[in-house]
């Protein structure tokens, strides 16, 4: 028997996907956990505000939000809440989801200098950089229950329920993510353009307005085909007992699920290629 | 197995050239495969950093990997520790491999001592129960004891240096492969970690070791691969390859020119240039102790007794930046037209003087009133200068870049002026005081 039990491994220039990298994967977790709280504890170590932040954003732009959208363009919740809360909901699961996107997405460039000086599965990266956006939507959570009480919104157990589906939306931003962050390390325009892109795509989904204000004609089949729109809209059926579109948020899965395979194999062809160009 | 960099081109390409292309393909296509081919062809340019290297090592080997900069050895090392794949062929690895090709990789400057052993710990791809149970040896190794809990980036160099080896030294990997990290730390922390990395070879486990440090590695290393410009040159006993790297040429630059082997005297009908080397403690050498003087020698033959001539050399940095040029023409014997015959001119560039780094040395032979340039060799010789880091050049026991062409051992002094009170007034500094002082800049 040779050493590591009989551990062998060939380098090779061509690789593709197989069974054998889940199994690296997992005999890495550790680092995988390491590293998703060395980003946590180094994002609220540098910044003064720390925990702050994480709520001053969403309740910032709920403010705005209301202003705008609601005092002066007249756009009101079709779920039976408060506009503050129906939209300061919304914003939770949308920052999730666009923060995961963009750490993802920057996190292989942001780790250019592990990337070419050790070896570890790569993926590791990217699912590492989640944590902190999911600690993020903890703590904005974490204020929508005091909004509720404010606004007189019973609390049920939906607030429970409402909690893997928003995880939902990090899986997508993962699904993307793995295609976003590959091509970031080949052109950095990514780096530049997906922040905007994210930040056009708010209008896109019903964060500030209700799906219901779309109604059926060719808009509502382009808000349909915005995976989030469905995570959105049944996070808020959930939450406040009003309809889920169960049906729509099945199929934006069954989608993403696709998005995610072929982003794990296009990771894996590029992957090899990191540390030559980033 | 081989590995191929793609210089300029394509490799670089930004998203907007991308886009350009595809809508440019069909037209290129139109214009038939001899304007396509001629496009890529422009724009791509090979560059193998390793071509067709082979050799097997067995478990327990301890084995140095030699080269002069550029010659390939990161871009084995980064190839055998996973970080990049091979172009052509393939590497078969059995067992664990970890690599050190850089101390500290993964050290976030944010996160304290103690978190960084754990983190470097599972980059490293230790399990966190492994680092656990080593832990108390990793941080007795690195002697930071004090300073577990501050953030790394209040450490001196030399203590980041030690913490970081500490943890690469306490994985138990069968293969461990050491890129050139002993250049950085003091002399005795290099000595703990050479012999850590002795143990770690004679407790039967594999370690690959690239250094410049000839001494350092003919002690740790029982065979030795000399590779030059990315193919293998030479693979066998320590002692042999570091003398054949030693004494051998450096790549298109010799340390020996002997023209009249080639056939061809460069010169005029006033002088011809017979022979040029360098020679450092009475031998050729490629490899010159920054601490001693070097000599070079320049032999040539005068034909007619007209001018008064001068040898003199140019010293290039592999930068292209001109170090110097010397000549004897403060020497008023040498104002003198020499009869006809055969002459050695021997100029000594004292210890202690340029820094390390590859030369390229012009040879020339001047006259120069009026100015005739009779001979002049571009990039004839080349040499290396480098420092063993025994704590008595003008480094001392610093171990990281020093920047300059010249790195003399400069007299210093300093002495208390009136009114300041000697004693405790350095020791004061503590974690809270900026960076901890350790010596070390």
């Amino acid at each position: 028997m040779g050493p590591g039990g009989g551990y062998q491994l060939y380098i090779r220039p061509q690789t593709t996907f197989s069974f054998d990298d889940l199994r690296e994967l997992w005999r890495y977790r550790d680092l995988l956990l390491i590293m998703s709280l060395r980003d946590v504890s180094v994002r609220y170590k540098q910044a003064a505000l720390g925990v702050t932040w994480a709520l001053v954003q969403p309740l910032v732009q709920m403010v705005i939000f209301t202003l705008l959208f609601h005092r002066f363009a007249g756009i009101h919740s079709d779920q039976a809440v408060p506009y503050p809360v129906f939209c300061f909901s919304g914003l939770t699961v949308w920052m999730l989801f666009s923060s995961s996107l963009n750490y993802v997405s920057d996190s292989l460039v942001r780790s250019s200098n592990l990337i070419t000086k050790v070896y570890f599965p790569r993926l590791i990266i990217p699912l590492a950089s989640v944590l902190t956006a999911l600690v993020d939507f903890g703590l904005a959570f974490m204020l929508l229950v005091p909004l509720m009480l404010y606004f007189h919104v019973p609390i049920g157990p939906g607030l429970v329920l409402a909690l893997p589906i928003a995880a939902l939306g990090a899986l997508y931003a993962i699904a993307i993510g793995l295609w976003t962050a590959a091509l970031n390390v080949q052109f950095r325009d990514v780096r530049h353009a997906l922040p905007f892109i994210i930040q056009l795509l708010v209008y896109l989904t019903p964060v500030f307005y209700p799906s219901s204000l779309i109604g059926k004609g060719r808009m509502a089949l382009l808000l349909q085909l915005n995976p989030m729109a469905a995570v959105i809209d049944t996070y808020r059926g959930v939450l406040f007992g009003g309809p889920m579109p169960l049906g729509r948020l099945a199929i934006s899965t069954v989608i993403m699920v696709f998005v995610g395979v072929g982003g794990l194999l296009w990771f894996r062809r590029m992957e090899r290629t990191f540390a030559d160009r980033v | 197995m081989s590995k191929r960099y793609i210089l300029g081109g394509t490799e670089d390409r930004t998203f907007r050239e991308l886009v350009m292309d595809t809508v440019k393909a069909p037209v290129r296509w139109l214009r038939g495969p001899r304007g396509g081919a001629a496009v890529r062809r422009r724009k791509d340019k090979p560059f193998w950093a390793l071509e067709d290297v082979s050799f097997t090592i067995g478990q327990g080997e301890a084995v140095g990997i030699i080269g002069r900069n550029g010659a390939g050895k990161s871009t084995l090392l980064k190839v055998l520790s996973r970080i990049t794949t091979p172009t052509r062929g393939e590497v078969c690895l059995r067992g664990q491999v970890a690599s050190l090709l850089e101390v500290g990789t993964g050290f976030h400057p944010e996160l304290t001592g103690r978190e960084n052993i754990y983190l470097n710990g599972a980059i490293m791809g230790m399990r966190r129960a492994d680092i656990r149970a080593r832990f108390d040896e990793i941080v007795a190794f690195s002697e930071v004891e004090e300073f577990l809990d501050t953030p790394v980036k209040r450490y001196s160099s030399g203590m980041y240096v030690r913490l970081a080896f500490a943890v690469a030294a306490h994985l138990e990997p069968d293969v461990l492969v050491v890129d050139e990290v002993l250049a950085v730390g003091d002399a005795s922390f290099q000595k703990k970690c050479l012999g850590k990395m002795q143990n770690v070879a004679s407790g039967g486990r594999t370690v690959l070791f690239v250094s410049h440090n000839m001494a350092a590695l003919s002690r740790l290393c029982s065979r030795a691969i000399l590779l030059e410009h990315g193919r293998l040159r030479a693979d066998g006993p320590v002692a042999d390859v570091v003398r054949q790297y030693m004494s051998g040429d450096l790549g298109d630059s010799p340390i020996s020119v002997d023209f009249a082997q080639r056939g061809h005297l460069p010169g005029d009908e006033d002088v011809r240039l017979l022979a040029a080397r360098v020679v450092s403690e009475g031998m050729t050498a490629a490899q010159v102790d920054i601490r001693r003087p070097v000599h070079i020698e320049i032999e040539y033959e005068v034909l007619r007794q007209r001018y008064p001539l001068h040898p003199n050399i140019h010293i290039y940095t592999d930068e292209s930046v001109c170090a110097l040029v010397s000549s004897d023409a403060y020497d008023p014997a040498a104002r003198q037209p020499r009869a006809p015959g055969r002459y050695r001119a021997t100029v000594e560039l004292p210890g202690n003087f340029l820094s390390e780094g590859l030369y390229s040395i012009d040879i020339a032979i001047s006259t120069l009133d009026p100015v005739i340039v009779h001979v002049h060799e571009r990039g004839l010789l080349s040499f290396h200068v480098h420092d063993p880091g025994e704590g008595d050049s003008a480094r001392g026991y610093y171990g990281g870049p020093i920047p300059g062409v010249v790195r003399p051992l400069l007299p210093w002094r300093s002495e208390p002026l009136a009114g300041v009170s000697t004693g405790a007034g350095r020791t004061a500094a503590g974690p809270h005081n900026g960076h901890l002082e350790e010596g070390a800049a």
